[in-house]
């Protein structure tokens, strides 16, 4: 998922660190103090899930969490997955300084699309409803980052449809895998600590 | 609750393999052609991954690597003769690329000693073993010390070949516990400042 240093075209980072340096301001401002805590427990959790990579053909691909995220933090996932992607670029030179701007976007902004499409969904006393929006959320969010990815390539000069392919067929079972993480996160939490998603009122100690 | 965990823990010892997600490319020069070898950071070769030699930011050849990551490219005569600098990409799909130096130096200095002939070391005994039919006599005299130096030359590189893999090998940063735990030390230290400022606003 991490785009390599020196592939994308001037523009494309330019719009790139853009993206990302409004995102991250909104996500700043939106943060209140007492989820800083989560914003790094989820950031570790991101910069580390990173390393776990999948072999599929000539490539490899990785998990990536930008559904959880995007479920737990909200814009609060700019902030978050910047400050991995930076980290990471640092210590094992995944992606690069240059294209951060890139890759952040492409994981951000499914991260925060999902939110705003499942996050009630999360929060249901309904277990089904939990499971099956926490499982929409990690597979959704991994083939919007796939899109976002083949469309910075395409602009670049690659065949979309080709790039697109690749990579989504690549993505298939990350999207299963951290669609199933994701949906028993989602579970656990609500069961465990629902204030985490947000829930002021607990009507989830019945069910535990 | 349990079957949660127990899903999590299935899945991530389904992921059997892990591997790094930064190609490594390594080249090295041995007897006029470039050899290189590509993997992704912890050790699954990049399959038939394609290769672009450039000389300042023109392309001079497009190739792929074999299922093992390895790439071989001969260095044509003209190249031989006015040596360059050489940069080699290794492009691994989904914008996964990397590159090598190699430098002119390095295989600039077997051409000084490159004897006109091109034959082989096989061809030399070959030749060698002629003479000795013809004259015993002359036999010291026809020694070819280029020739001679160019098979020495040879046998060496190619008992070296495996050495100087594992040398360029070694070069590769590797990803380890120290690096992550000193990564996520960090991100806890951004987010304490994040809270601090967010604090005192507060």
């Amino acid at each position: 998922m991490h785009i390599s240093e020196g592939v994308l075209s001037p523009p494309l980072l330019i719009a790139g660190a853009a993206i990302t340096v409004v995102g991250t301001w909104i996500g700043l401002r939106k943060t209140r103090p007492k989820e800083v805590p989560l914003m790094a427990v989820l950031t570790s959790a991101f910069f580390v899930a990173s390393l776990i990579h999948v072999p599929i053909g000539p490539s490899s691909v990785h998990l990536v969490l930008n559904g959880l995220i995007g479920l737990l933090l909200g814009f609060g996932a700019f902030p978050s997955i910047l400050i991995a992607l930076l980290l990471q670029a640092l210590f094992f030179q995944f992606g690069g300084i240059l294209v951060l701007g890139v890759n952040c976007t492409n994981m951000a902004l499914p991260a925060i699309f999902v939110y705003i499409l499942f996050k009630k969904y999360c929060e249901s006393e309904k277990r089904i409803h939990r499971l099956v929006s926490g499982f929409l959320s990690g597979s959704l969010s991994i083939f919007l980052s796939t899109l976002l990815v083949a469309i910075c390539l395409y602009l670049t000069g690659e065949n979309f449809t080709a790039a697109a392919k690749t990579i989504v067929y690549a993505h298939l079972p990350v999207m299963i895998i951290e669609g199933l993480i994701t949906a028993a996160c989602i579970d656990f939490i609500y069961r465990v600590k629902p204030e985490m998603l947000k829930i002021d009122e607990i009507g989830a100690k019945n069910e535990i | 609750m349990r079957y949660s965990i127990f899903i999590l823990v299935s899945l991530f010892l389904c992921l059997q393999n892990v591997y790094g997600h930064r190609i490594d490319v390594f080249c090295y020069t041995e007897d006029n052609v470039i050899k290189c070898y590509s993997k992704f950071s912890t050790g699954t070769p990049v399959r038939y991954g394609k290769y672009q030699v450039y000389i300042r930011k023109k392309l001079i050849y497009e190739g792929k690597s074999d299922d093992q990551g390895n790439f071989v490219y001969k260095i044509p005569k003209e190249l031989l003769n006015n040596p360059k600098d050489l940069k080699i990409v290794c492009i691994a799909e989904m914008g996964h690329e990397n590159y090598w130096i190699v430098k002119k130096e390095e295989y600039a200095t077997n051409i000084q000693k490159e004897p006109s002939s091109d034959n082989d070391f096989f061809d030399e005994e070959e030749d060698l073993s002629k003479e000795n039919k013809t004259t015993q006599t002359t036999h010291q005299a026809s020694i070819d010390i280029i020739r001679l130096e160019k098979s020495i030359r040879k046998i060496i590189a190619s008992e070296l070949s495996p050495i100087k893999l594992e040398l360029v090998k070694l070069q590769e940063p590797k990803i380890d516990l120290r690096d992550i735990l000193g990564g996520i030390g960090y991100i806890f230290g951004i987010m304490g400042i994040i809270m601090y400022f967010k604090s005192q606003k507060s």
